[in-house]
């Protein structure tokens, strides 16, 4: 797990952009400042909390620098979480050979309605999707079907996916065994789940889907609220709830203008400092709720925060992502890959201490 | 005689006559079929097929008839399935295509259901390409070839004869997946474009004596388990086949494959793939050459997997960590839909197994238990998961608390007492674990099999903690429960293992009981726990209190060696003396009691006799059996030396005591 950085250096530490994402650590679970009894304290817990996290990362600027993620901004992805792939070699041929097994694994996988398609798998590697020096190439995939229908062949996108990883501190110290973590993919529900049985039957990784938490999103919500708005006219966020009582399909969908959000922030969160903190974007969270539970009249607290969706980026909490603007896909990125770091399974650590 | 042996009778007796009569040939048929779901021995099967193919009358339904029935009890022999196929292979331009296709049906059952010796049928491999040129029965003799084709076999030669075959009756699925089979064996032999073509679909037509074969194989099954010299090993093969696998429950051990990039030629050594081998003797002896599957994981399903993972190099180990961890959180704390409940009681059965077998814990288990035991309910794997605490693994004893002790201390606080003995029993475990395996391994300064992981705990302190721990859980549930003797003899159990391991391992540490062991043994009903405790405090005062003072820790443990003085003194003026309560504030458990109390006493008893051993409840009712059994001592009264004798007798735990202590 990471360790946590000092908070106020601002150094450039490679050639390629990248300044520390999130600190982690515990958190103080004393909301009084005045007793602190060490012994009825909680000294370890087993998941880092994420304490800061960078959001000026402005010294990076202008946009130019975000055209490489051109592939990915614009479009709605599912995100999946990947272990560490075995075995995988980024040379031509293998690439080939990986497709055409795809290929196989998929036809003979995916019977009856399909008899007559035909699927194309390409694996390539996407350039420029890497921050920094211990990041591997992403890789992309994609399925193409081939379906006939009345006497036409049609060909169709079947699946897209990219396995990036970006911002990693460290490479991982296996021979062949490279680590994407980050899966974004689109296409069917039964695409997804048959391409990613192969998946983890050739390289031994296993593909699970990314949740995101509460705090996560409240992190998204504040982050949103930070960012400089050039837009003229009132732009609006959408807060999406569920709540027990109602059926998991039915959801409130609340529409708050976005200036409100961000003047609520900006009288929250320090200007000078770099980072946000949890505890910023934990009153943030507090007053919105406060806020639309007065204008709205209905109790939000008690429901789950399930979407938001504002003019530059949309997340759910089974994390379905889709972002405007490459600056936007940047922290997004970042921040899901921190969700998914490397455990380090030789020491018998159980978890975090408390410094 | 009974009727099914009538009926083999008659079809041996068909052996080389011409006609048959119709009438009683359906009657032996069905009598025959409804002995099919049993299945026939041996000789039964082999006369069977004698009289089968010799009979020259039967037309191709009564052939078929014939053979549906016959279904072996467990295996079918050599000689029946070479004179099958010697009988195909003579007469496939003459017989009737309907007979020689069951046949080859047959065939293709028995050896997808394992029944047969798959080498025998191999040594006909070749002449199955005869069959292809037939186009009604090229159908099975290609399924029979795919099922037969091992990557040796693939030659250019077949590949060529199955193209020519292609282009003479144009191109069917089923030979397609053929060329596919033999494409993935040896890339190099088959450079055409060959189209993916599901399994499934092209074989469809084939294989239709499923169910009875299927009761062949249980019965074969359940009895290799029973075979103790040599340990059969059985394998979950993915035999390709399942379809529709996204739509059922995924396994959480997926079945072992073999997925190779790549052709055979360039693969740098000759590699055995695990599938050779049969029996665990023999896979270890090839250790370093194993060809390890794909998915790490797959290696949990037996013993044998478990051995290659443990003695495995550290990428493997690694690999498997990774997956482990990953698929557990994925199982039990998303709580995931496609997992059912017996596949993930599955996968931990196995994770136990592998920390068995390798005598330590796994890291990445015992990160997954951290995160898991808060959101448990104490009901769901329970057997399991205490299994898996027995061996889990830890930095420092604070972070062993708050992640791990805490959470089973509650959980034991509101539990049944069924689930507090079982929890006193793991910890129990996990004490012994630490003694005998990390503090010996530290000892000798070798790593654990896996990763090569060492401990950095300090030792002393540590277990030290944990033990107070436990002996903490066990007052509190002496307490609740009101000195109940399930959970009092876990309770001693631990004490008892403490002090054998203490001595044994010579370590400078005093587990002492605490005084609700003590006190409930001395006022308990069962004259076994009295002569336990008594036991365990003779072995303070002749074996530990001597061993610590040579070691120099007298000064260290005084508190324990004053204590101790307290229960002898409270245990002797009890039981011998005669005068607990005059004597009591030498003692502990009557210290500071107000007269008045003690004289409320008297209304019962006298106080000072009560507790001695000629009046002790835990020992009244043996007096009282003996009384009855014997004429001569029944209005005896016993006293002190006559019970002495008796304890002497039956339980000289007390009786050693007692000598031991009034000297």
């Amino acid at each position: 797990m990471s360790t946590p950085r000092s908070l106020t250096k601002r150094r450039r530490l490679s050639t390629k952009l990248h300044t520390p994402g999130s600190v982690f650590g515990i958190r103080n679970r004393n909301h009084d400042k005045a007793e602190q009894e060490n012994d009825s304290q909680v000294q370890y817990t087993v998941r880092p909390e994420r304490l800061y996290f960078n959001i000026h990362d402005s010294d990076s600027g202008s946009d130019e620098d975000y055209n490489d993620l051109e592939d990915l901004t614009g479009k709605t992805w599912k995100v999946f979480r990947v272990s560490p792939l075995h075995n995988f070699e980024y040379t031509t041929v293998r690439m080939k050979q990986y497709g055409q097994r795809m290929r196989e694994g998929l036809t003979t996988l995916l019977t009856d309605s399909t008899l007559d398609a035909h699927y194309e798998v390409n694996f390539s590697v996407a350039e420029g999707l890497t921050l920094t020096q211990n990041d591997s190439e992403a890789i992309k995939i994609l399925v193409n079907v081939t379906k006939r229908k009345n006497g036409e062949d049609l060909r169709s996108k079947y699946y897209i996916g990219f396995m990036v990883c970006r911002g990693a501190s460290k490479g991982l110290e296996e021979q062949f065994t490279i680590h994407l973590p980050v899966l974004l993919c689109s296409g069917t529900v039964r695409a997804a789940k048959s391409v990613h049985f192969l998946l983890q039957k050739f390289f031994d990784c296993s593909v699970n889907s990314y949740q995101l938490s509460q705090e996560d999103l409240m992190w998204f919500c504040a982050l949103q609220a930070d960012e400089k708005d050039t837009r003229k006219g009132m732009s609006q966020a959408e807060l999406m709830f569920s709540f027990p009582q109602l059926s998991v399909r039915n959801r409130i969908r609340f529409k708050v203008p976005l200036n409100s959000l961000k003047y609520l922030w900006d009288s929250i969160h320090d200007r000078n400092s770099e980072y946000a903190s949890f505890k910023e974007v934990e009153k943030f969270y507090e007053a919105v709720q406060q806020q639309m539970i007065r204008v709205f009249e209905v109790n939000v607290a008690k429901g789950q925060l399930v979407r938001i969706k504002t003019p530059t980026l949309s997340v759910t909490n089974e994390t379905k992502l889709r972002a405007k603007t490459g600056s936007v896909l940047n922290y997004v990125l970042k921040f899901l890959y921190e969700g998914t770091a490397v455990i380090d399974t030789t020491t018998p650590m159980l978890s975090v201490q408390r410094h | 005689m009974n009727a099914k042996e009538t009926a083999i009778r008659y079809f041996k007796r068909l052996k080389g006559t011409k006609t048959c009569n119709r009438v009683e040939f359906t009657t032996c048929l069905n009598e025959l079929k409804g002995e099919a779901h049993n299945g026939f021995s041996e000789e039964e099967v082999e006369t069977l097929i004698d009289a089968l193919i010799s009979a020259e009358c039967l037309a191709s339904v009564r052939f078929q008839g014939l053979l549906e029935c016959i279904v072996p009890h467990k295996l079918v022999t050599h000689k029946a399935v070479l004179n099958l196929l010697q009988w195909i292979f003579t007469y496939f331009h003459t017989a009737p295509v309907g007979s020689l296709k069951s046949a080859l049906d047959w065939m293709i059952g028995l050896i997808e259901f394992g029944l047969t010796d798959e080498m025998v049928v191999h040594a006909f491999y070749h002449h199955f390409y005869l069959l292809l040129e037939n186009e009604r029965l090229s159908v099975a003799a290609c399924k029979l070839i795919h099922l037969l084709t091992t990557p040796s076999d693939v030659s250019r030669w077949r590949v060529k004869k199955i193209l020519k075959i292609e282009q003479k009756f144009g191109k069917r699925n089923h030979t397609t997946c053929l060329l596919c089979l033999f494409k993935s064996y040896k890339p190099e032999c088959v450079p055409e474009k060959v189209p993916a073509v599901n399994l499934h679909t092209a074989f469809k037509a084939v294989g239709k004596m499923n169910p009875f074969f299927q009761q062949a194989q249980l019965r074969l099954n359940a009895g290799s388990s029973e075979e103790t010299c040599a340990k059969m090993v059985k394998w979950n093969i993915d035999q390709g086949l399942k379809k529709t696998r996204t739509k059922t429950k995924v396994d959480a051990v997926p079945p072992l494959d073999y997925v190779y990039f790549g052709s055979k030629l360039y693969r740098a050594k000759e590699k055995h793939s695990i599938l050779e081998f049969k029996t665990l003797k023999s896979l270890s002896v090839h250790q370093l050459n194993l060809d390890i599957p794909c998915n790490s994981m797959s290696l949990l399903q037996n013993i044998a997997g478990i051995h290659v993972l443990a003695f495995g190099d550290r990428s493997l180990q690694s690999r498997l960590s990774f997956n482990l961890y990953y698929t557990l959180y994925r199982a039990f704390i998303e709580l995931d839909q496609d997992f059912s409940y017996r596949e993930r009681e599955n996968v931990l059965k196995q994770i136990v197994e592998l920390e068995e077998y390798m005598q330590q814990g796994i890291p990445v288990v015992s990160r997954f238990l951290a995160e898991y035991l808060p959101r448990w309910d104490g009901e769901d794997f329970r057997e399991m998961i205490f299994h898996l605490l027995q061996w889990i693994t830890f930095s420092s004893y604070l972070e062993l608390h708050d992640i791990i002790l805490d959470h089973i201390r509650n959980l034991f606080m509101t539990s049944s007492i069924e689930v507090k003995c079982s929890i006193i029993g793991m910890l129990n475990k996990f004490v012994e674990n630490l003694i005998c395996i990390c503090l010996f391994r530290k000892e000798k300064e070798i790593s654990g099999l896996f990763l090569e992981i060492r401990d950095e705990w300090s030792e002393l302190e540590t277990l030290q903690n944990i033990i107070k721990f436990v002996t903490d859980l066990c007052v509190a549930g002496l307490t609740v429960e009101q000195g109940s003797y399930l959970l009092l003899h876990e309770a001693l159990r631990f004490f008892e293992m403490a002090t054998c391991l203490e001595e044994e391992n010579k370590l400078p540490i005093w587990t002492m009981m605490p005084p609700a062991v003590v006190y409930n043994g001395l006022f308990s009903r069962s004259a076994c726990f009295l002569a336990r405790v008594c036991d365990l405090l003779l072995k303070y005062d002749m074996a530990q209190y001597p061993r610590l003072r040579a070691l120099g820790l007298r000064t260290k443990f005084l508190k324990e060696v004053n204590r101790q003085q307290l229960y002898i003194a409270d245990f002797m003026s009890s039981l011998w003396n005669q005068n607990c309560f005059d004597e009591k504030e030498r003692g502990y458990i009557f210290k500071g009691m107000p007269e008045s109390h003690v004289q409320s006493f008297f209304f019962y008893t006298i106080p000072n006799e009560a507790l001695t051993l000629k009046n002790h409840f835990a020992l009244v009712p043996y007096v009282f059996l003996m009384q009855k059994a014997c004429s001569a001592l029944q209005d005896a009264a016993f006293d002190q030396d006559d019970l002495m004798i008796i304890c002497s007798n039956y339980f000289p735990e007390i009786y050693n005591l007692i000598i031991h202590e009034s000297e």
